[in-house]
């Protein structure tokens, strides 16, 4: 067995996968230190579900190293799979079960069982404990998941999806919990999620993944310092191209705009040399959604 | 843990196993009237003679009722698993997948032989209400091969929902009809008397075989 | 390792049951209305002839042992006391054969058939041990069956199917009876022949724990109890009852050392017939009376053999025949090849299923020796080394064309191998995966 004792609690290298003919990625690579919390940022189509797969152990990648907590990922032991929390799309639970029998099912897998965390968040819906998860809304059913992850008290939560089907109300509530819930310390998070806005508050890095498996990854507060949109005016119907400095250029807009990880005088002086007449106007304000469509690109 | 995993599947089961144990019940029921009514409008002698010299069989009412019963125990205990791939839950708990997969099917085979039991049980009883307990023995070990039919379709189904892949999930499928149709071939009383104990452990063979499906189903290769 | 394990377990499944659908499906198929030789003595032309059907169609020959043919009536003359009825519409009654005549009346008179099946023998058929004993003397035509039935155990018990009851005072009488007579209880066997469409009803034979034999009839609702002299070393295996009009034998009576006799009616006495080659578990035998002689015919699936006596039971002739059934057609010989042995369920002999293996023989290797080879060029084509599938392997070099298949419907997985190799990924991957 390929182990490792390692202070990463994700390792990711030259992994590769293919269905069939299909590859889907052939040398991916990234890692996640103990105590980050990293989402997975990615458009439909690049993998992300792949890659979440194969982290959760349920799909035996083609190539490559995957490793988890320092195993790999398609062979974790018992032990191991204790101190890794999985938050499956949809939030899947045993749906013929109560919100007491979930629990007396799972407390005894875990050693450090801890039965008031669960509780906590599932006594604050009002429902009675012999209530069937199968009878609640998506919403209750996420609280009711989020307290068995949290009462296994795993030292690695790999959350898929967590803001599917629920309202806003139902996501901020998934959220404040989980961000008190990260104060104990010493937990690595990595969350998937359709709604980029969200990782804001509760994101230290960002993953962005890229078809073909390009994968661009750092801290989201240099993401959010570094990346910038300009509006640019241009003499003729000529656009600047995506390069090096230019991540990304958006002609669907109002304005135009491109955007770069480059200060406004280094893009300028770039597109005098690659695209002479194109002109920077403004830098414009973006939300982290914008960016990440920025850096992606909308199709 | 052990425990909790008897719990789930009890949770799975325990509506489906009574509404099966029910069916069965009145099946049982139903073939305590037929006999009743052969005997009241035929002589007990003429009866007897064709049980015991034609080697008619007056129970072959229950025939399908155990492959029936494992069935749907399989479907009830697999079905809630494998919608939204729910399996995955499990898969992920800190315990031998094999291991609690066998738990699985040793306490679903054991609900199905609990049915099992209660049936043979009210066979002989129903039987020996009309008939020497000889003809009671013998009904039992006629039944024998249908109530062993019972654990063969529980263990194919089982099969079938478990394995991820199309084309195994035929070939779990044929293997599993091809030993049901060995099961009904009788045309007399205990004519299974010397192939049952091969056929049993062919039988209890199916049930470690489903590791295949569940080691596939973990790492869809 | 635990993967591989359940594999084979399916495999060793799959290959039972191939072994046993395989060969039903090729007899479903193939199989012939060929049936068995029926071979006769013709007292006409003393010698012994035979219908045969050879070929597909209706292609049937009338033959004698030495070859000549006959067309279809021929052949019934040479057998006149079979076909009297025949030669009746044909007007060549009464019969004149050795300067003697033989009118209807004196041919029914005579005619007898007495049979043992392999499938009445012990051990070949489940019995319930529970027997009617019927009322040998009904004062009416038609015997009917009591309203109890006997239990022959550690005494003759009496069972009411009315109240489905111990009868204690019948039970009591017969057995006392019984015992009267020198029987020793337990009984170890009974025989008769359950059924009141017969010309009479000769009741029982029981077996006493001294291996004696004894007759018992149920005469006017009493106890009728014969006990028969046995030679001292003599026992008994089967006791084959024909309850018939003539009422010349009683029953083929089969000793453990496989020999054959016939019982006299009322005088009990045993009338040894020679039977060379007869096998009781394997062969079907008839013995045909006619005014001038008793044959003895016998087969098993794949020859005939008939034994001529006269009226004493003094043997005249013999004759044995490979029967055309038994000639093995090329659907066969292709079988014997493809497949080393066959589950064939059902041999004839017995009601029982059985699941003892056929083997095919020597021929049987070469269709081993090519599914091994066919199985080595796909674990090739599949990159999959000898050591992986060593198992695979050896299943197909025992069990041929059904190790084959079942390796091939539940493929071997290759190792995991990291960074090199590809996985062979099934198409519906794709969707379950995106």
């Amino acid at each position: 067995m390929m182990e490792k004792d390692t202070d990463l609690a994700i390792e990711v290298r030259g992994l590769s996968h293919h269905y069939g003919a299909r590859c889907i990625y052939s040398d991916l690579n990234f890692t996640v230190p103990h105590g980050r919390v990293v989402a997975l940022l990615g458009k439909n189509g690049v993998g992300k579900t792949t890659l979440i797969k194969i982290l959760m152990g349920y799909l035996r990648p083609t190539g490559g190293i995957c490793r988890v907590l320092g195993q790999q990922s398609h062979r974790l032991r018992a032990e191991t799979r204790a101190r890794i929390g999985l938050l499956f799309e949809g939030h899947l639970a045993y749906e013929f079960m109560t919100i007491e029998q979930i629990e007396a099912f799972y407390a005894p897998f875990y050693p450090k069982w801890r039965k008031d965390l669960y509780y906590d968040l599932v006594e604050r819906m009002g429902l009675p404990k012999n209530h069937k998860i199968g009878n609640m809304s998506c919403g209750q059913r996420s609280q009711v998941v989020l307290g068995l992850i949290f009462a296994q008290d795993p030292d690695l939560m790999i959350l898929d999806d967590y803001s599917m089907g629920l309202d806003a109300g139902y996501r901020h509530l998934f959220l404040d919990f989980l961000d008190r819930f990260l104060q104990e310390g010493n937990k690595t998070v990595f969350v998937t999620s359709h709604v980029v806005q969200d990782m804001e508050k509760l994101v230290d890095d960002v993953i962005f993944l890229e078809r073909g498996g390009q994968v661009l990854q750092m801290p989201l507060a240099d993401f959010s310092a570094r990346f910038r949109c300009f509006s640019f005016q241009t003499p003729g119907d000529k656009a600047p191209q995506k390069d090096y400095i230019i991540r990304n250029v958006d002609l669907l807009g109002e304005a135009p705009k491109l955007f770069s990880f480059e200060p406004r005088q280094t893009v300028q002086d770039h597109l005098d040399a690659a695209c002479p007449g194109v002109k920077l106007t403004q830098e414009m304000p973006m939300s982290l959604e914008d960016a990440f469509i920025g850096l992606t690109g909308k199709y | 843990m052990i425990k909790s995993i008897f719990l789930k599947e009890w949770l799975k089961l325990k509506r489906v196993w009574l509404l099966v144990l029910l069916l069965n019940l009145c099946c049982m029921a139903y073939l305590l009237i037929v006999i009743r009514h052969q005997f009241q409008i035929e002589h007990s002698e003429m009866i007897w003679y064709w049980s015991f010299e034609l080697r008619r069989l007056l129970y072959d009412e229950i025939k399908y009722i155990p492959l029936l019963t494992g069935l749907v125990i399989a479907i009830a205990q697999y079905l809630p698993e494998m919608i939204n791939h729910r399996f995955r839950l499990s898969l992920h708990l800190p315990l031998q997948a094999h291991l609690q997969v066998l738990i699985w099917i040793g306490f679903g085979a054991l609900m199905g032989g609990v049915i099992a039991l209660i049936d043979m049980a009210s066979l002989y009883l129903i039987i020996k209400g009309w008939f020497p307990t000889e003809a009671a023995a013998s009904a039992l070990l006629t039944a024998a091969p249908w109530f062993l039919a019972g654990w063969v379709s529980y263990f194919g189904a089982t099969l079938v929902m478990v394995e991820p892949h199309v084309p195994q999930r035929l070939v779990y499928l044929l293997m599993s009809l091809a030993f049901l149709a060995l099961l009904y071939l009788e045309k007399g009383y205990q004519e299974y008397d010397h192939a049952l104990p091969v056929m049993i452990l062919l039988a209890l063979l199916m049930a470690p075989a489903i590791i295949l499906p569940v080691h596939r189903y973990r790492h869809r290769s | 390792m635990s993967a591989h394990l359940a594999r084979f377990c399916s495999l060793i499944v799959m290959v039972f049951l191939l072994a046993l659908w395989l060969p039903q499906l090729h007899g479903m198929i193939f199989d012939y209305r060929f049936g068995k030789t029926q071979l006769l003595y013709s007292p006409v032309i003393k010698k012994f002839i035979y219908k045969e059907l050879v070929g597909e169609g209706h292609q049937f020959i009338y033959r004698d042992q030495d070859g000549k043919d006959y067309s279809q009536r021929e052949f019934e003359m040479l057998i006149p006391f079979i076909y009297y009825k025949n030669m009746e519409i044909w007007g060549k009654m009464p019969l004149e054969i050795d300067a003697q005549r033989f009118d209807k009346a004196a041919i029914k008179a005579e005619r007898l058939v007495l049979e043992l099946k392999p499938v009445e023998l012990k051990g070949h058929s489940p019995r319930i041990q529970l027997f009617p004993l019927l009322e040998s003397n009904p004062g009416r035509a038609r015997l009917s069956f009591p309203e109890n039935i006997v239990r022959p155990g550690k005494d003759l018990s009496f069972i009411n199917s009315d109240e489905n009851k111990l009868d204690d005072e019948l039970t009591e009488t017969f057995t006392n009876v019984l015992t009267d007579k020198g029987f020793q209880f337990p009984v170890l066997d009974t025989f008769g022949r359950v059924s009141i469409l017969k010309a009479f009803d000769a009741g029982y034979f029981l077996i006493d724990s001294n291996h004696d034999l004894f007759h018992l009839l149920k005469r006017d609702g009493q106890a009728k109890v014969e006990r028969i002299a046995l030679p001292d070393t003599f026992k008994i295996r089967h006791i084959s009852v024909a309850e018939n009009k003539s009422r010349q034998f009683l029953a083929i009576v089969l000793d453990e050392a496989g020999r054959l006799y016939l019982m006299r009616y009322g005088s009990y006495d045993l009338v040894p017939l020679a039977l060379p080659d007869y096998d009781p578990d394997s062969m079907e035998l008839k013995i045909i009376f006619n005014p001038l002689y008793r044959t003895a015919i016998y087969s098993d699936q794949q020859t005939v053999h008939a034994v001529v006596m006269d009226r004493d039971f003094n043997r005249v002739d013999s004759y044995e025949r490979k029967m055309a059934m038994a000639n093995i057609r090329p659907s066969d010989r292709v079988w014997q090849i493809a497949t080393p042995f066959s589950l064939p369920l059902h041999d004839g002999n017995t009601r029982y299923l059985s699941l003892m293996p056929r083997f095919h023989g020597w021929l049987g290797l070469i269709g081993n020796a090519l599914c091994l080879a066919v199985a080595f060029a796909i674990l090739k084509k599949r990159a999959i080394s000898l050591r992986e599938a060593v198992f695979d392997l050896l299943l197909v070099a025992l069990t041929g064309l059904y190790g084959l298949i079942a390796i091939l419907m539940l493929p071997l997985q290759k190792a995991y191998n990291p960074g090199g190799g590809r996985d062979d990924l099934a198409a519906s991957e794709a969707a379950l995966s995106s």
